[in-house]
């Protein structure tokens, strides 16, 4: 079986600046990926390239066993694109946006009747469905936007920051949402919010200045960045309530104890991997 | 209060001044309107850029070919501010509205001269353009006096003096004192010019001419009786007894505003691109398969629709309450207005797709659409207007578009040439012809700067 998504070499250049230089990445059949990157990383043009809205100078993007330099519609009519952006019209009904993407899909009848019901009832609007979307609050919004992608059930989901301005209920709901989607979809999830890749992803891809930098899961990542984060010996205790004790009979041995760290967490990894200088581009 | 007051009008007036559109339409679009409107009045009145004025068009058809007819021409050649268009068919070329009036100079016309007759020479007027009509009228006359001054040396004097009822037993002496009274003038007159005055004042002696005189006798005309009396015949070519007298006002206003208000709505609705693109829905629709060239086409349908809508509201207001004459030309009507729709569409198209925010095109679209109307003879006529006026004018799409509306409204034209009293009426398809060019070419220009400026998949 194909993979779900295949970067090979991937190179593109904006005039002076380079985006992504020599980037590869692999995603499974049925995997859930976090991409994370500081600004400026090439995350951006990494989901582009995927969407078939920009090529690169250099390197190939092979889509669900398609091409993205030939086969473009073919892959477009089989993702789904969540953008940053909160992509809806305003000025239509919750329902009326929903079956305007749903026409341009080509779905029709009951069918468009059955995916739209589907699309209303993961995004708690059922009640709302006659409301406008200008006056709904950034959370619905949020919901909205992302079952709008999903209309026509695709392969392949691309999640630009969906979480984006929500207040903590509306994100849980968003990310039980994407949660629900396992097992029916391969996913690639980009965010600066580090829990909820670790909550929600299978493998984690930290890209920085264009290139694929640490790539894993989290056990794995914590593994790669070990030495980052100061070096030293792990010490496993069964029983973390005898960690005072362990560091009393460390001590009396002589052992020197700085820093005691309960397990690294992803924004450890991440800074670690990455540094911790500001990053102010856009790529 | 003050210093706050200030501090707020400074953050303002810095931003008024980073605002481009804000700039334009505040500082530049006055002056631009302010130079069209100066520049066209100063022309209609007489006040050309090179000291002379606006030469207008006189069509002449000499059908009498002898010295007498040549000399007739070569004056009316010479005389400033008219422009001698020769014709075979002044009738035809008037009845089509290419020129507001022709001159015809019967054969004969000499032979009446050496006889001592009148002489018989028709005008005939497109009363639609009176403005220009009556301008001419003005400007020819003294060329006819001049012409009828050989008159008073021979036996036509006496004729004319007839016809005014001069009684027989004081003729000769008429004669005598009208000779010595030309005769004197002609002294002045060589006098003044030497000195050069008439170099200042010629242009207001053309406009008070007739309009002083006009007003000074009782129940006396200048323009229509003088003329009469030099033996001019009027005749207006366009039938108007099926049609109120103020109909070709009313049909030119109406496809002036049709045109002008399109061209306003239809970059208004082009801009929802722009909206799309702010929003972010425009990305969203990109990665929809086989949807790029849907989206333009989409948008386009729109204007269409809006565009139609709008012309069928205006002209079905004008039919009810101006008595536009909307169902006798109908089908002309419909075909006019899908191309002028086609042709604004696309204009609307390609300034959205150039423009980069609503603002910008909003500012952009305010100062080309008031400049097409202006050029394109929606506010004033356009013959009345200096040459670099008109001809700048034929890039319009207004100008096109008006003369079909007009063509098709007051003249009465058919999509294709009618015969019509024995002479040929042009069709409005060239003007059709145009217009859909003009939708084709910035159509597909607004195609591509669409997928180079919006569409971000290569």
């Amino acid at each position: 079986m194909t993979h779900a998504l295949q970067l090979q070499g991937l190179t593109r250049r904006y005039g002076e600046q380079t985006a992504l230089r020599g980037f590869d990445l692999a995603l499974e059949r049925g995997e859930f990926l976090g991409l994370l990157g500081p600004n400026g990383a090439g995350k951006t043009t990494t989901l582009r390239m995927i969407s078939c809205v920009d090529q690169p100078d250099e390197g190939a993007v092979e889509v669900l066993g398609l091409s993205a330099a030939t086969q473009a519609d073919a892959i477009l009519g089989r993702i789904g694109v969540v953008p940053q952006e909160i992509a809806l019209y305003d000025d239509l009904t919750a329902l009326e946006n929903l079956e305007f993407y749903a026409g341009l899909y080509g779905l029709q009848g009951s069918q468009r009747t059955e995916r739209v019901t589907w699309a209303l009832d993961q995004a708690g609007l059922q009640d709302r469905k006659a409301s406008r979307v200008g006056g709904f609050s950034g959370g619905m919004k949020r919901r909205l936007n992302l079952v709008a992608a999903l209309m026509h059930e695709p392969e392949l989901v691309l999640l630009d920051e969906p979480t984006v301005g929500v207040d903590p209920q509306s994100r849980n709901h968003l990310l039980e949402m994407i949660a629900g989607l396992r097992g029916s979809v391969s996913l690639i999830y980009t965010t600066h919010q580090m829990g909820e890749i670790e909550r929600l992803c299978d493998r984690i891809a930290i890209m920085d200045e264009g290139r694929l930098v640490a790539s894993g899961t989290m056990d794995e990542l914590r593994v790669q960045a070990q030495s980052q984060l100061g070096g030293g010996q792990r010490l496993h205790l069964e029983d973390a309530s005898q960690l005072q004790r362990a560091i009393e009979i460390l001590q009396a041995q002589g052992v020197a104890a700085s820093t005691v760290q309960v397990g690294a967490d992803l924004e450890s990894i991440f800074l670690a991997t990455t540094g911790k200088a500001l990053r102010d581009g856009d790529a | 209060m003050w210093k706050s007051a200030l501090h707020l009008a400074a953050k303002d007036i810095k931003l008024f001044f980073r605002d481009r559109t804000a700039l334009s339409l505040s500082l530049v679009l006055p002056i631009v309107l302010a130079t069209v409107f100066g520049t066209a009045m100063k022309g209609m009145s007489g006040g050309g850029s090179g000291g002379g004025i606006k030469a207008l068009t006189l069509v002449v058809q000499d059908e009498d070919r002898t010295d007498a007819s040549q000399k007739l021409i070569t004056a009316l050649t010479e005389t400033d501010g008219i422009r001698v268009q020769p014709e075979t068919d002044g009738r035809a070329v008037v009845r089509n509205g290419q020129a507001a009036m022709a001159l015809v100079v019967p054969a004969g016309y000499g032979q009446s001269l050496q006889a001592g007759e009148i002489p018989d020479l028709l005008l005939l007027k497109d009363p639609s353009r009176s403005l220009a009509v009556q301008v001419l009228s003005g400007r020819m006359l003294p060329a006819l006096i001049e012409q009828n001054l050989d008159m008073a040396k021979g036996p036509a004097f006496r004729n004319f003096l007839g016809k005014l009822g001069f009684p027989e037993d004081g003729m000769d002496d008429a004669v005598e004192i009208f000779e010595g009274t030309f005769a004197s003038m002609d002294l002045l007159t060589s006098e003044l010019e030497a000195q050069g005055a008439f170099e200042e004042e010629n242009a207001s002696e053309e406009s008070s001419d007739g309009e002083g005189e006009a007003e000074g006798g009782a129940g006396f005309d200048f323009l229509n009786d003088v003329p009469e009396m030099l033996g001019l015949r009027s005749e207006e070519v366009i039938d108007t007894t099926n049609q109120p007298a103020s109909s070709a006002g009313v049909s030119h206003a109406f496809a002036a505003m049709a045109v002008m208000m399109l061209m306003f709505s239809l970059v208004a609705g082009a801009g929802t691109l722009l909206d799309e693109k702010e929003q972010g829905t425009l990305m969203r629709l990109q990665l929809i398969p086989n949807a790029r060239d849907a989206i333009l086409l989409g948008k386009t349908m729109l204007l269409g629709t809006i565009g139609l809508l709008q012309l069928a509201m205006l002209f079905l207001f004008g039919m009810f309450a101006f008595d536009v004459p909307v169902l006798e030309h109908l089908t002309e009507i419909v075909v006019i207005s899908l191309a002028t729709v086609a042709a604004c569409a696309a204009m609307g198209m390609l300034f959205a797709t150039l423009s980069k925010t609503r603002k910008q095109l909003e500012g952009s679209s305010t100062l080309v659409i008031l400049g097409m109307s202006a050029l394109g003879g929606a506010w004033f006529p356009r013959e009345m207007t200096p040459d670099i006026f008109q001809k700048l004018g034929n890039f319009t799409l207004t100008a096109w578009s008006m003369d079909a509306y007009h063509g098709s409204m007051w003249y009465g034209k058919k999509l294709w040439p009618t015969e019509v009293e024995g002479s040929t009426l042009a069709g409005i398809w060239p003007q059709i012809a145009v217009l859909l060019a003009i939708a084709v070419v910035l159509g597909l220009i607004a195609r591509w700067a669409f997928r180079r400026r919006f569409l971000q998949r290569a």
